[in-house]
């Protein structure tokens, strides 16, 4: 009989939630797992009022030091939350840190945010450049001194006439994706200010009617080789910039618009997790057609490889995945939270956030998080939620598994050899597909 | 072979030859009766008996077997609770009564679920949600008067009578609504109709096999969407008791809305309040509109009260009475989804009916 410890008052927490209630809320998972392990904590971490719903969070990169994590209203406001993200007091709330927005509130209201780049300017302070997207189509690049509190505008660039969503990777070479109702896909380069790709609508449809645009997210896959793009039109797409502008793959899915979508990337394989308004929620394997092999004609490449059950009650807001501990967050406007087993597609924990969640932003400690930590806790009321559900996966086949081809763009010599190798170890079904090796740890 | 195809034959070859007690078989028909006569007070082998009883094959033989059972279960049961009743809590086999099991009894709990404390956050965003203009007067941007709500009842295209009728009714019993028939409209051009003439409700009423059967509440401008089931739907001719009149009411009603204890019934609740403006309390007569939810049905229901305080001759601690006449429609919602930002915006669900994943438990429910 071990006494259970009292949960850290500094343990740090896992995940971020952008509410609409204007709350930006931490989720903490014990560090014990096992039957006693407490559910997790959920605090407010920022507030910023009832009128000014939180859309985006974004941090730094981890180089070392603590991450600096900003939120994005609505309403335009722009802020870094403190360092340590401790639980706010009433005290704390009521004498708020200085709320930090620029000069110029934009008319046009937010609609996302990214973080771009780090930088150090001439004086060699640290500078965080941040991509905000709002309704009218600007993006306004805001950039955020280590030392001080307020922002200051660094550009803005006109991305068509709405932005839905907004995307950076790189560093050096930071890069920034775009999109939105009727403005399809562009990539920018975030230094030289310019689109470096614009992406081209698909042909008419078969009634020579124009087909529409709606972006609703975009991630980008193999360092921005590749970019997932889910729409309003019910379709995933994917784009290689390298190659062409029009989607190398466009696969339709589910009969509500896709709201938000993943990538999940492990060793030389790349599979997309999206969630659609209805709150379905689909792993796909956008894998491009094989190129020269006509073998299995009728075997279509890009495929949904099953759904996560069971879907959430409501639109799917937000999604993120830790391929390491093979797990999958998603928040929803039911004001869920629910954790899902990559593997399995199982559900492992939910939890009830009091508010409509609009965004998820994962923090350093989330890779410490284990299935088991994480199955043990949360509220499950609905019989058949319980552990025992998930530990069927390893006796089940593992129908999801699919080898991915290294895209042609890397070397077309490559993706020979992979597919020879296929068709050696004798994998099934038909057209060369075989397990995807996700890297879980042992403790699966 | 021959062993396996005959078991019973074989078992009661082996029977005979133990010394154990008779054991039943569906071949020793006499021996059957003399041995299902069960014991009172042993639960277990009742139990035991039953599974027994299973394997008579006679159909007539095994359901006079279950009835002189079950005639002997009711018979201990009545005993208990006569013994019960008799002896009061002081009876340690029978037990105090126990409260009887329902489904709202058993209901699985809600994490969505506000107790009888209250929630604060959970109150301050109802503050500042699409209604709190509506329904809490001090919230409307300042000024700190309510929005008053206005109402614009329609229905789907080329409907039947009844349906006209229901639709005439509502815009009846709702104050400040407006019946417009819809005169193969796009949904569009009524909405945007309804934004332009200061409408803040949109009810679009569907209709299946000449029967009202779907209610679309809107709120404008930026509400969310209702979508319900409409069912069981009674024209104010057709109650039990029809008002003999047909008076236009002029007296806002109270409204009610009982056991919407989560988050989704929060909302629902609220959306349906904010048709009506708000009631300046309880009258000596007056009307009320009553929605009460039970099992995640919505029971809509429209009363006429009078208050009737005890008169000269009556006790001393005599309550006034109440006497109420069902003036209005009947009808009952089952909400289907609900979708935020107003009809047509292609906003996300915030809450959608799937009814293989959520209708797995019989005690689950979400309102």
């Amino acid at each position: 009989s071990v006494a259970m410890p009292d949960p850290e008052p500094h343990q740090s927490p896992q995940l971020l939630l952008a509410c609409r209630s204007g709350h930006v809320k931490s989720v903490t998972f014990s560090a014990v797992s096992g039957d006693a392990s407490q559910p997790p904590r959920l605090s407010a971490v920022a507030e910023f009022g009832q009128r000014h719903p939180v859309i985006g969070l974004a941090s730094s990169p981890d180089c070392g030091g603590p991450a600096r994590v900003y939120a994005a209203t609505a309403t335009g406001l722009l802020r870094r939350l403190d360092d340590d993200l401790r639980q706010m007091d009433s005290a704390e709330k009521a004498a708020a840190v200085e709320m930090t927005s620029p000069a110029e509130v934009p008319a046009a209201a937010t609609t996302c945010l990214t973080f771009c780049c780090s930088s150090a300017d001439s004086s060699g302070e640290r500078r965080d450049l941040l991509a905000v997207g709002h309704e009218d189509g600007t993006v306004r690049l805001a950039s955020f001194a280590a030392s001080a509190a307020s922002c200051t505008d660094a550009a803005q660039l006109r991305a068509g006439c709405h932005v839905g969503v907004v995307r950076a990777w790189g560093d050096s070479d930071a890069r920034l994706a775009t999109g939105g109702r009727e403005s399809d896909l562009r990539v920018w380069d975030v230094a030289a200010e310019s689109c470096v790709f614009q992406a081209k609508n698909l042909p008419n449809d078969r009634l020579n009617l124009r087909r529409p645009v709606d972006v609703r997210d975009i991630r980008p896959i193999a360092g921005g080789q590749l970019l997932a793009v889910c729409t309003g039109h019910r379709e995933l797409r994917l784009y290689s910039p390298g190659e062409q502008r029009r989607p190398v793959v466009n696969l339709a899915w589910s009969e509500y618009p896709i709201q938000s979508c993943c990538a999940i990337e492990a060793a030389s394989a790349a599979a997309v997790a999206a969630g659609n308004s209805a709150g379905h929620l689909g792993l796909f394997d956008l894998r491009r057609p094989p190129a020269a092999s006509s073998k299995s004609p009728a075997a279509a490449a890009a495929q949904l490889l099953g759904h996560f059950k069971p879907s959430c009650s409501g639109a799917v807001t937000a999604l993120d995945a830790v391929i390491d501990a093979g797990l999958l967050f998603a928040t929803s406007e039911d004001r869920h939270l629910r954790v899902f087993d990559l593997r399995g597609r199982r559900l492992l924990c939910q939890l009830y956030a009091k508010s409509r969640l609009a965004g998820l932003l994962p923090l350093s400690g989330v890779s410490e998080l284990t299935r088991s930590s994480v199955r043990a806790a949360g509220d499950r009321v609905v019989k058949g939620l319980t552990a025992s559900s998930s530990e069927g996966v390893s006796k089940r086949r593992l129908t999801d598994q699919l080898y991915l081809a290294t895209p042609a763009v890397e070397g077309g010599a490559e993706a020979k050899a992979a597919k020879i190798d296929k068709k050696k170890a004798g994998a099934a079904p038909a057209a060369g597909r075989g397990p995807i090796k996700f890297s879980f740890t042992a403790d699966m | 072979a021959q062993t396996k195809t005959m078991p019973n034959k074989n078992k009661s070859a082996v029977n005979a030859s133990n010394s154990g007690p008779p054991r039943p078989d569906s071949n020793d028909n006499k021996k059957q009766k003399t041995n299902k006569k069960p014991k009172k007070d042993d639960a277990s082998s009742i139990v035991g008996l039953k599974q027994r009883l299973s394997s008579i094959r006679n159909k007539q033989r095994r359901q006079a077997a279950y009835q002189q059972v079950r005639q002997a279960e009711r018979k201990a049961k009545e005993a208990a609770v006569k013994l019960r009743r008799r002896n009061g809590a002081d009876n340690g086999a029978a037990g105090p009564a126990k409260e009887p099991h329902t489904l709202e009894s058993l209901r699985l709990p809600d994490a969505t679920m506000t107790g009888p404390a209250g929630d604060a956050e959970v109150d301050a965003e109802e503050a500042a949600d699409e209604f709190a203009d509506i329904l809490d007067a001090a919230g409307a941007g300042g000024e700190g008067q309510a929005r008053l709500p206005r109402l614009l009842v329609t229905h789907a295209d080329e409907v039947g009578r009844r349906t006209a009728a229901f639709c005439r009714c509502l815009a009846r019993t709702v104050p400040n609504a407006v019946f417009c028939r819809r005169r193969r409209l796009p949904l569009g051009r009524v909405l945007a109709a309804a934004k332009a003439k200061e409408f803040t409700a949109v009810m679009i009423i569907g209709e299946h096999d000449k029967k009202p059967c779907t209610a679309l509440l809107t709120h404008l401008p930026a509400g969310p969407t209702f979508a319900f089931r409409l069912s069981s739907v009674r024209l104010p001719r057709e109650l039990p008791r029809p008002p003999e009149d047909d008076k236009p009411e002029t007296v806002a009603p109270q409204v009610l809305c009982n056991r919407f204890h989560t988050r989704l019934g929060r909302r629902v609740a609220r959306g349906l309040a904010a048709i009506f403006p708000g009631a300046s309390g309880v009258r000596r007569h007056a009307r009320v509109v009553t929605f009460h939810n039970q099992r995640d049905y919505v029971f809509f229901r429209h009363h006429r009260y009078i208050l009737r305080q005890p008169g000269s001759g009556a006790k001393p601690g005599a309550k006034p009475r109440c006497a109420l006449q069902e003036v209005g429609p009947r009808f009952t919602l089952k909400l289907r989804s609900l979708q935020t930002g107003p009809l047509g915006a292609g906003g996300g669900y915030e809450w959608l009916h799937k009814r293989h994943e959520m209708d797995q438990s019989r005690r689950r429910f979400f309102l």
